[in-house]
Parts: structure tokens; sequence; C-alpha cells
């Protein structure tokens, strides 16, 4: 496995009018990963996106996809990336086998090739029976399934998908997570963006967190869900909430955050601190009724917020 | 096939078909051919001593019809759209984001738009040639016949280029066709209106001025070919462009002039495409 990224952004800004800017930007995937690029709408996923695809010149810094410039290289980097837009649309008049052959015919593949390679994206993408229909005929979700198709057709060793499940309904999206976790199997290189987590947590290797147009983290899943800011997380069952003493458990070592919802109280310890043992006294001996207590499991959205309260603190 | 000629012919291929499928398009499309069967229709009406000089070149008038003004606005229209509704509707993402050069792209979209406007002006003189000969029997002066036709694909190019440009500058299809049909109708009335004064005062700097605007060349040309083949030229006379002709020597200039409007305005198109960014689909 070479040690090059096969992404690389580097100190990547982005100037709008109106005084917007994005950035700066620096992430880097490396061959076979899978890096899901995670923000809020607005946050500059697209257009960081956009510049890796050649759409858009940066303002500064440097965008590399296969050690090449997207603005320069562009005819001879998109025969290596597979390419999916946000919210894609195409010409409605034709049909979505005349969408993935072009694409193929420009890929270079032709005759008994060109009709295998079509059918097999056709397949994957679950829209073989729709092939024929013309693109305007179709849904939200067939439209998203049709675009990862032609996206993958010729079997491009570099992926970059903004938003792929956006608008599709659940089979869809666990759809095309299985297409993914095939697609990771291959040892294909992807970038994908989302603002949904959840989908990050079960498909990346990697994850660049993007808030307000600059990156706030960007580290594997395993260390992102592993570590931050070494939070725990407990919810205790009670029987009798309106007696837990929610002051004196405040001022326990190391609460960061006490939520009590009907029955169900949430202490967060920061720092380190376990004071599970100390929470599960305090509540015992408040005769509130401790039915219960079992650790939160850290996911992603948790990171993302503790990473983007880090970054508001400075 | 060369990998360049095959993404230029997908691209122009895509061009035909889509703009085949505009509803705008279209029906000025159909005003042509209702203008070439009707002119037809309307000549059997007329006195047989008033048409019986033309009727070996009734094919001319079926040429002259849409070249003055139809053809002009046809071309507007497939090229305001060309380039602008693919950004409407989020398709040039698509496109420039395919194993193909921006050069590419730009001339299989360029050559997709020139190629419709040369199918329907192909169907447009065929039908100005059977018509007449199905309705007053063979026609004559064949090869003017040809060269005027030839000429109407070459008179579209200044129009067809400037809707281009005015669509990748735009990049607003309706902005777009607003745009470039004021700029054919105000070089119209300013050619009209320096013709006149021209006339009127005697001026030949206002009627040399006149030949510098889009309209000179491209309105005249069809008709300075076709009359040739008319007895005693144009039966219309009057103020140019209406009626005017382009003398024979001068052809060259007119033809130097639908190229460097041609040139010019698709040139600013290709800067606006290589040097920008890719406008994204409003939402």
């Amino acid at each position: 496995m070479s040690s090059e990224p096969v992404i690389k952004v580097r100190d990547l800004v982005k100037r709008y009018g109106g005084g917007v800017t994005i950035g700066p930007i620096s992430i880097e995937t490396m061959r076979g990963e899978i890096l899901g690029l995670v923000g809020p709408n607005g946050s500059g996923k697209t257009t960081t996106i956009r510049c890796l695809v050649g759409l858009q010149r940066p303002s500064e810094g440097e965008v590399r996809v296969a050690g090449l410039d997207p603005l320069r290289d562009r005819k001879r980097l998109m025969r290596l990336v597979g390419y999916s837009q946000e919210l894609p649309t195409f010409p409605p008049f034709q049909s979505g086998r005349d969408i993935i052959e072009i694409t193929g015919r420009l890929r270079g593949l032709d005759g008994p090739e060109l009709r295998k390679e079509v059918e097999r994206v056709l397949d994957l993408s679950g829209l073989v029976g729709h092939a024929d229909r013309k693109v305007g005929s179709y849904s939200k979700g067939m439209v998203q399934r049709l675009s990862l198709a032609q996206a993958l057709i010729g079997d491009p060793e570099i992926l970059i998908l903004d938003e792929p499940m956006l608008g599709v309904d659940p089979a869809a999206r666990i759809h095309i997570r299985e297409i993914f976790l095939e697609l990771k199997k291959a040892k294909k290189t992807i970038l994908f963006s989302t603002h949904e987590l959840y989908e990050v947590e079960k498909i990346s290797d990697s994850v660049a967190m993007i808030y307000k147009g600059k990156i706030i983290v960007q580290d594997s899943v395993k260390n992102l869900l592993g570590g931050v800011g070494d939070t725990i997380r407990v919810e205790a069952e009670l029987q009798r909430p309106q007696l837990v003493p929610l002051e004196q458990i405040r001022l326990l070592q190391g609460v960061a955050r006490v939520e009590l919802d009907g029955t169900r109280l949430v202490v967060e310890f920061a720092g380190g601190t376990d004071g599970r043992a100390e929470l599960a006294e305090l509540i015992v001996r408040s005769g509130a009724g401790l039915l219960g207590m079992t650790p939160l499991n850290k996911t992603l959205e948790d990171v993302f917020m503790e990473m983007v309260r880090i970054g508001s603190r400075g | 096939m060369a990998p360049e000629a095959r993404a230029v012919a997908i691209i122009a291929g895509y061009e035909l078909k889509k703009t085949m499928a505009r509803k705008r398009v279209l029906i000025i499309v159909a005003l042509i051919f209702l203008l070439e069967v009707s002119i037809y229709l309307i000549s059997t009406l007329l006195p047989r001593s008033f048409i019986n000089p033309f009727i070996p070149v009734a094919w001319a008038v079926g040429l002259l019809a849409p070249a003055g003004l139809l053809l002009h606005i046809l071309a507007l229209a497939v090229g305001s759209a060309s380039f602008s509704e693919e950004y409407e509707m989020g398709t040039a993402d698509y496109w420039l984001t395919r194993p193909i050069s921006t050069a590419e792209y730009f001339i299989g979209k360029v050559a997709g738009s020139a190629a419709f406007m040369t199918l329907i002006i192909a169907l447009y003189s065929l039908l100005s040639l059977l018509l007449p000969w199905f309705i007053y029997g063979p026609q004559s002066k064949l090869e003017i016949y040809v060269l005027g036709a030839l000429s109407s694909i070459i008179a579209m190019l200044p129009f067809l280029s400037i809707g281009i440009a005015m669509g990748e500058v735009l990049r607003r299809s309706m902005l777009a066709t607003i745009t470039s049909s004021s700029a054919f109708f105000a070089s119209l009335i300013a050619e009209f209106y320096l013709n006149i004064v021209g006339q009127i005062n005697n001026d030949p700097s206002l009627i040399e001025l006149s030949r510098l605007l889009p309209t000179w060349p491209s309105i005249r040309l069809v008709s300075s070919i076709v009359a040739e083949a008319l007895p005693g030229g144009l039966p219309i006379t009057g103020p140019a462009p209406i009626a005017g002709t382009i003398p024979p020597p001068e052809l060259g200039t007119a033809l130097a002039s639908i190229s460097i409007y041609a040139a010019i305005f698709l040139a600013t198109a290709l800067a606006r495409l290589t040097k920008t960014d890719v406008t994204r689909r409003a939402a």
C-alpha cells in the first residue's frame, strides 16, 4: 500500500461573494480508505468536493486526486474517479441506461464490454427493471441509485460521492450502505459527504468533521469513538425520579451534564472521571429507587457535538 | 474513432436530442414549416399572370421566407439554451465531471446546436423544393438553390453564436433568450434606421456604419444568393434590411463579418466556460 494519499487537500480556501469564506481545509484519504466528510448543511462539504472534481477553483491551497490537479488534468482524472453530485440531476429525456452508457463510452468502454458493465452496475444499484425508463419518471431514490450506478461504471479506483444517501428511503439507504460495504471489500478509495453520522459510523474507516468551513477533526472512526475528551455517559432508570438529588449529582466530581427525562436520568462525566459508583450511591441513599444503570455508547454524533463545543471554546 | 472525436460526437448527439426535446424550439420550427406550406398554398390563389415568371424558381420563396426573421429567432433560441439549460437542470455538473476536456464539451455542444439548425434548414429547404415541384412542376436553377440552402446555414451562425455566448455568460436560458433576442431586434432596427436616414440624407457613412451590425450579413446573405435566380432580382425593393441584398463584390466582406461575429461570441462563451467555476443549480 502506497503511503502517498490518493486524495489530498491542503489549506484549501474558497472565497465567495459577500464575504463568505470556506476553509482553510486540509484532508487526506489513503488508498483503499473510506473517508466520511461530515458536517451540517452549509459547512463546506460540497465546496470541498466540487474542488476535488474540478467544478470549482480553490481561491488558495492545493487539491490533488491520484496526484493530478483536477483543474488541469480533469479528463485524465475523471477516467479514474467516479463522481456523484449532491441531489443529482440527469437529462429527463434520457433513460437510465443512456446515462450510464454515455459515461461508459467516455471511459473508453464499447461493444459487449460496455453492455456487460452496464448490466453489472444496473444490477448493483437495483435499477435493472427501470433502466429503459426516462429519467424524468424516476423517484428521488432511483435518481440517487442511478447517480451511484453511473459513478461505478468502468470500475473506477476512486469514488467521490456528495451526499449519496440524501433523499432516499430507508430501504434504498440500506441498499446503498451494502454497496459501500462491497466497495470497501474491493479496496476502493472513497470520499463521501453526508450529515448522517450514523451512516458514517457504519461505513467509514475515517471521518473528517467540518464545521463552519473548517475541519475540526480528522481521525479514524475507532479513535474518535474511543477517546475524544474521555467522556463517560450513563443512563439510570429510576423508580421514583422526583426524589433524585439533582443538585448533589451535579456537584459530583467530573459531572459535565445531567438530564432527567421522565424516569431516565442521563449523567455525563468529562475529563476521564468515572463517577458511576458515587452516582449509584447517591441515588440509592436518596430513595429514588435505582432500577438499573447502563453505560451509553458514544456515537459520532456525540463526538461531533463535543468537537463543536471544544471548537466554540476556541 | 479517436477518443477526442468520440467525446465530441457523444456530446453533439446529446445536444441534438436535447434541442429536439425543447418546446420553445419546436414551436419556432413548427412556425417555419407552417410558413413554408402557407406560402405555397397561398401562391395557388394568386393570379397566374403574376406568379408565372417565378414558377420555375418558386423554391426561392421558400428559402427566403424564414431567412429574414424566423431562422435567426430559431438560432437564438437554440443557442441561448445550449449551455444555460445545463446549469439550470444541474446537468453541467454531470457533463463536466466526465472524462472529457472542456474544449471537447464546448465543441460538442456547439456542433450539436449547429447540427440541429442544419437539419432544420435542410428540411425546410427540401420542402421549399418539393412543394413547388408538386404544385407547379419541375424547378430550375438548382445550383443556386443548393447555394441558397448552404448560405442559410452560414447566415444563422452569428445569432446562434450570440445566443450561445449569452447563455454561457448569463447561465439562465430565459434571460439569455431575452437578451440575445433584444440584440437581434436592436441590430435590425438600427440597421433599418441607418439605411433610411443614410438614403434620405445621402450620407454613405451611415450606410457603411449599418454594415458593422450583425444583421447586415446574416439577414442579407440568403437573399443575395437567391436573388441571382430570380428574373430581375428580388421582386420587392425597398430599404434594407427588409429587401436589401449584398452586391456580389461585397459577399466576401459579408462572409468575413459572419466569421468575425461567430468567432468573437464563441470565444466569449469558451472563455467564460474555462475561466470560471461551474455554477451550481439553483435550489
